[in-house]
């Protein structure tokens, strides 16, 4: 069976990547298309994970990803490297040689210098698809007499000034572009030499139109080294590809391995020389093209990727020894090995922040849930912080936090950031990340999705509201009225989105194109309903079998009385449980209390926090038929609901799950709730609630006057909300320790490991990696090992009345104020009416 | 033709952020010009997905200039009934970050540029990729070649964008401008320059203007907006060659993108220079030769009305998505009338 290989240039972004594919096709031609995979370091595991190599062929060499490679090592049997910068990069590539199994260098001089135990030379080459042209048919079809492209390295300075002095009497082309790797020329060529980049296929054409092409060897290396190596490089079997006549730099006895010297190429030694023989290939086309043609035959023959493909193989296509494999710093022992998996939870907010809410809450009480199986970290940003440049990672187990510190403000809704990109990346590998959770996206990047699944982790995302689908995640239009999405045109969005954030046509479109390649990387979507798994089906292509229904929320309340009943002539105490905010229904609410305000029986307790102008519509009442409790603690939920008949739900948005409806059927109240999104599809008309339409706060007073007048229906629906399955919490953890098994098992399934530990000796981890520091830079904070308070403190509880005085004023303040004292120092107070 | 394919075309972007919108028309116009109007239906990217929901098509043919942002609508809409969909991405490598991933969501892509088509296809991994250069129109661009040199205004003519590489060109050639009756027109140029008009032109100008000028510069393009990838050197030449070259303009164009030799023969339907002594010495000897320089112009428009309009692409593009078709060879006469819409430069 053939070799299957996975091809991994090591440079992201390096515009050399093009050796990738010119030796991706010579792979191809001699092990088949299906046996050779080319891949980037962004997705490397995840292809090595699918594609199942038996050999990672890593190519370049250049900034090498230590724990990447750590992380590949265990899914392929052998482990090689081509290096194609030697010697200049030598004394940096012999430190990771001993990475690998086997090693290729480009210089033969170079070879000789690894201490490797499999060290083989491949020379670079060309590419015919890119690089051959026919031969021209006469003379007059050249452009230029004379031609060579390439970088000032300082060693080629004296030929240079040869050639610049020869522009006065012949056609002589140069292309010597200004690069940060090369120090500037000293020639000061003109712009229309040193300003142009060209493409490989136009930098052999001109090859092709040249009679003369110079071939000039390279010392210099990055660190100031002169390194002269021995092998020629990639232009010259390139130039000779495309037909050129090559006059190359002689002091190089290894060019007479790949051309004769004189019947396919011909070299110089001094600028004399080289004057000399220009000025005679020049009085003699005959034999220069006899020449060039030669040499092109033998570059087909000898010098393409095909034929360096077919040494490569034939070199890893026996058996190789691991033993001289070194241990990877940064690698810390893998899952499986006597530790449990490692699962990162990705949420906007931890649970303390004051602007917390159920997500954060879920996220936290699941992370705790689960630590006992797993080892449970919380990725959150300080959403308190108005520039988002804070993040924390939260080791439950270890009871650890890690700070990082962005240099840069978070814009919203971005999709890729390469600076937190860099810190998550940095934290799936150093963490030893089995598996992501992300619960939501607010305040990160879309991109760090895609990063786990490049990494090759398993990815689950819950979908807790409609973040993922619009940027108006509740779905309330500029009109605040729910937009309804499946249907909706791109220019209502256009005009909507224009109206709320300002941004131009095609933005909705695009966002959703780019979530779409964000979502098809899950391998799980959490939804929270069947009308929101419906929604976004219809704006998606998602599969049915990467759907997961399943309600959040820990619902541990003591279990209602099954034998409470309302006594006839008791008044009707309706429960508001959630926040009063607009998308919330809290004008629909007020209204429905000022017009119930005058009925007898009829008593409204509204637990949720109440902003200021709400309070004003309904301060007469106060006392008299309604309540407020200024929030609540959940703790406190089943005593406070003990008293209360029903629960008013007035949402104008398709809540996509609604933790408050949960916990209402949780404590038996009877949910009387606007018919939409999930309020609409968990309550039932009739059988365990009342439905109105969204926004009709005269129906909804209707449905209460019902419930207040009708003992049977009130009987009726208080049965079927107990009948209503109500989800706990151990059902919550048991459900997402299968899925989450499955997935880990199905990854490590296709995970190919390794059969004996080879003689692989891994190190623990300790502080940010060479890589780490590398790709992520010294601005990262370092781990700071701090205690996590479970609950808010005095302390911090001042520092953010501080920040709110700062940004709120003192009536902010004073209110924070206010409710911290009646919350904690008059709880049982607060919460009696 | 008998037993056409039906073609639903649509542009990615909306007009508003298409700044080479009128190249729409032009493929529009081909393809009617190929399969016959009630075989063509062109929409655009606001109106794509009802036409689909409405009706059957053979293929979705996009003309594209960036990720096309409804593309999954479109894909979930027409997967269902096996349509193919090509695009063709006219602005490769400028913006090609994004264009990588389109190959995962159509059947056929064909890029603008060469270089770019290499990338696309990751050393032989995909092979649903082609190479399609941008064409003229000839409609919307011939114009005879004069018979004499008095038909001409001015010796030098440029009109596109002042890139950074364009004006560090330019600026190599000073001395040569400023001796000749030189215009260069388009924003971002040095306004000290005696020759330059800022601002835009409309389409009838811009044909007028390679028309009448004896010499019309094509001027390679270095400015990228999202190329960081791969950070691709591009090899194609832009649509303006074709259209300059169908105009009836004489082309010099620097040696750096020769890619340009297999489109026109060198020496004799365009020239190329290498430097400003050899620009200068090209300037002389063509403005000297008039007849020589307008036996080029022909040459060059004769070899865009064989082989460089847009019927021609389209024609190439049916072919590799239908390979079992018999697709026409273009009429060589022209269409009766273009649509043509007032044209942005770039």
């Amino acid at each position: 069976m053939a070799l299957k290989l996975l091809l991994l240039y090591t440079r992201e972004g390096s515009p050399n990547q093009y050796l990738s594919f010119y030796m991706a096709s010579g792979l191809r031609a001699v092990l088949g298309a299906e046996s050779v995979r080319l891949t980037e370091p962004r997705c490397a595991v995840a292809d090595a994970v699918r594609f199942g190599p038996d050999a990672l062929v890593c190519l370049g060499g250049e900034e090498l990803q230590f724990e990447l490679l750590a992380e590949l090592r265990p899914l392929v049997e052998t482990m090689a490297v081509w290096y194609t910068e030697d010697p200049w990069e030598e004394v940096t590539n012999r430190r990771t040689a001993s990475w690998f199994d086997v090693v290729f260098t480009n210089d033969r001089s170079a070879a000789a210098r690894y201490h490797h135990p499999a060290v083989h030379h491949l020379p670079l080459g060309g590419d015919p698809e890119t690089h051959f042209r026919p031969p021209l048919a006469d003379e007059e079809q050249y452009w230029f007499d004379v031609f060579f492209a390439g970088l000032p390295w300082p060693n080629r300075s004296a030929t240079l000034r040869v050639l610049k002095a020869l522009q006065a009497r012949r056609a002589v082309r140069l292309i010597v572009p200004e690069s940060p790797y090369a120090p500037p020329s000293p020639q000061d060529l003109p712009l229309h030499e040193s300003g142009i980049w060209l493409a490989n296929r136009d930098l052999a054409t001109l090859y092709q139109r040249s009679r003369i092409t110079i071939d000039l060897r390279r010392t210099y290396s990055g660190d100031g080294t002169e390194r002269p190596g021995s092998t020629p490089g990639n232009r010259l079997f390139e130039a000779a590809l495309s037909g050129a006549f090559v006059l190359a730099e002689g002091g190089r006895p290894e060019l007479e391995e790949y051309f004769q010297v004189g019947e396919e190429i011909d070299t110089f030694e001094t600028p004399a020389e080289l004057e000399g023989k220009i000025e005679w290939y020049l009085r003699n086309p005959d034999r220069r093209r006899r020449m060039a043609k030669a040499a092109q035959r033998r570059a087909l023959r000898e010098h393409s990727y095909e034929a360096r493909a077919r040494r490569l193989v034939a070199a890893l296509d026996r058996p190789i020894s691991r033993a001289a494999r070194a241990p990877m710093p940064g690698a810390g022992p893998r899952p499986g090995a006597g530790q449990d998996p490692t699962v990162l939870f990705v949420v906007h907010n931890n649970s303390s922040s004051p602007v917390a809410g159920g997500t954060e809450f879920h996220t936290e009480w699941l992370a705790e849930g689960l630590a006992g199986r797993y080892r449970t970290l919380m990725y959150y940003c300080d959403g308190t912080n108005p520039s988002l440049d804070v993040y924390y990672l939260h080791d439950l187990r270890r009871k650890t936090t890690r700070a990082f510190r962005m240099r840069r403000p978070f814009e919203m809704g971005t999709y890729g950031d390469r600076e937190r990109n860099a810190v998550f990346e940095r934290l799936l590998l150093e963490e030893q990340v089995d598996l992501v959770h992300f619960q939501h996206l607010l305040y990160h990047p879309f991109s760090l999705v895609e990063i786990a699944a490049y990494y090759g982790r398993p990815v689950v995302v819950t979908l807790q509201d409609f973040y993922l689908a619009c940027q108006r995640f509740n779905l309330l239009d500029y009109r605040g009225h729910y937009c309804e999405p499946a249907t909706l045109p791109w220019s209502s969005c256009d005009v909507c989105l224009s109206a709320t954030h300002g941004l131009p046509a095609g933005s909705q479109a695009r966002r959703r194109m780019l979530l779409e390649r964000v979502l098809a990387r899950a391998d799980i979507l959490q939804v929270l309903s069947e009308h929101e798994r419906d929604l976004f089906q219809a704006l998606y292509p998602i599969p049915d079998e990467k759907i997961w229904v399943q309600m959040v929320g820990p619902v541990e309340l003591a279990p209602p009385s099954r034998r409470y009943e309302r006594s006839l002539g008791e008044p009707l105490r309706v429960g508001v449980l959630g926040n009063f905010a607009p998308h919330k229904g809290g004008d629909t609410i007020l209204r429905t209390i000022s017009h119930l305000a005058h009925e007898s029986g009829i008593e409204f307790h509204v637990l949720g926090r109440l902003d200021p102008g709400g309070l004003s519509a309904i301060k007469p009442l106060l006392g008299r038929t309604v309540w407020l409790y200024h929030g609540y603690r959940r703790a406190d939920l089943t005593r406070l609901a003990r008293r209360l008949d029903v629960a008013l739900f007035a949402s104008i948005w398709p809540e996509t799950g609604c933790i408050a409806l949960t916990e209402a059927f949780a404590l038996g109240l009877i949910p009387v709730a606007s018919r939409v999104g999930a309020l609409g599809e968990r309550v039932r008309d009739g059988m365990n609630g009342l439905h109105f339409a969204p926004g009709n706060a005269g129906e909804a007073a209707d449905k209460i006057r019902l419930l207040r007048d009708d003992p049977a229906l009130f009987r009726r629906l208080k049965e079927g909300v107990y009948a209503t399955p109500t989800l706990q919490a151990g059902e919550v953890i048991d459900c997402h320790v299968k899925i989450y098994e499955d997935l880990l098992m199905r990854y490590r399934r296709s995970a190919r490991r390794l059969s004996p530990p080879v003689a692989v000796k891994e190190t623990a981890s300790a502080g940010p990696s060479r890589f780490a520091q590398a790709r992520v830079g010294s601005w990262l904070s370092r781990p700071l090992p701090v205690s996590v308070p479970p609950r808010p403190s005095l302390r911090s509880l001042t520092q953010a009345s501080w920040k709110t005085l700062k940004t709120g004023g003192p009536a902010a303040l004073f209110r924070r104020g206010h409710l911290f004292v009646r919350k904690r120092f008059f709880p049982a107070k607060a919460l009696e009416p | 033709m008998s037993d056409a394919p039906r073609i639903f075309f649509y542009c990615s972007l909306p007009d508003s952020l298409n700044t080479n919108r009128g190249i729409r028309f032009h493929v529009y116009e081909a393809l009617v010009a190929l399969l016959g109007e009630e075989e063509v239906t062109m929409g655009t990217c606001f109106s794509a997905l009802d036409h689909l929901r409405r009706d059957r098509f053979d293929l979705v043919l996009i003309l594209a200039n960036a990720l096309d942002p409804g593309l999954h609508r479109i894909r979930a809409t027409v997967s269902r009934r096996k349509t193919p969909i090509a695009v063709w991405v006219h602005d490769d490598p400028y913006e090609i970050d994004d264009n990588f991933d389109l190959l995962d969501h159509v059947d056929f892509l064909f890029t603008n540029d060469r270089t770019s088509l290499a990338y696309y296809r990751r050393g032989g991994e995909r092979t649903n990729a082609f190479h399609l250069p941008m064409a003229a129109c000839h409609a919307a661009h011939f114009r005879p070649v004069p018979e004499d040199d008095a038909h001409y205004v001015r010796d030098l003519f440029f009109c596109g964008v002042g890139f950074e590489n364009r004006r560090r060109l330019l600026g190599e050639l000073l001395e040569t401008l400023r001796a000749r009756a030189t215009a260069v027109v388009g924003p971002e140029w040095p306004e000290e320059w005696p020759f330059v008009t800022s601002g835009r032109i409309g389409h009838r100008e811009l044909i007028e203007g390679y028309n009448r000028s004896r010499i019309v510069f094509h001027l390679p393009r270095a400015h990228m907006l999202a190329n960081t990838r791969y950070r691709i050197v591009p090899s194609t030449p832009g649509p303006r060659l074709f259209e300059a070259a169908l105009a009836g303009g004489f082309q010099l164009t620097p040696d750096e993108r020769p890619e340009v030799g297999e489109y026109y023969r060198v020496g004799e339907e365009i020239e190329v220079f290498r430097s400003p002594a050899d620009f200068d010495a090209k300037v002389k000897r063509y403005l000297g030769s008039p007849d020589h320089r307008l036996r080029m112009a022909r040459a060059a428009q004769e070899r865009t009305l064989r082989e460089h309009l847009y019927v021609h692409r389209v024609r190439d593009l049916l072919r590799v998505v239908f390979p079992g078709l018999g697709v026409p060879e273009p009429d060589p006469s022209p269409p009766a009338a273009c649509a043509d819409p007032a044209m942005a430069l770039s």
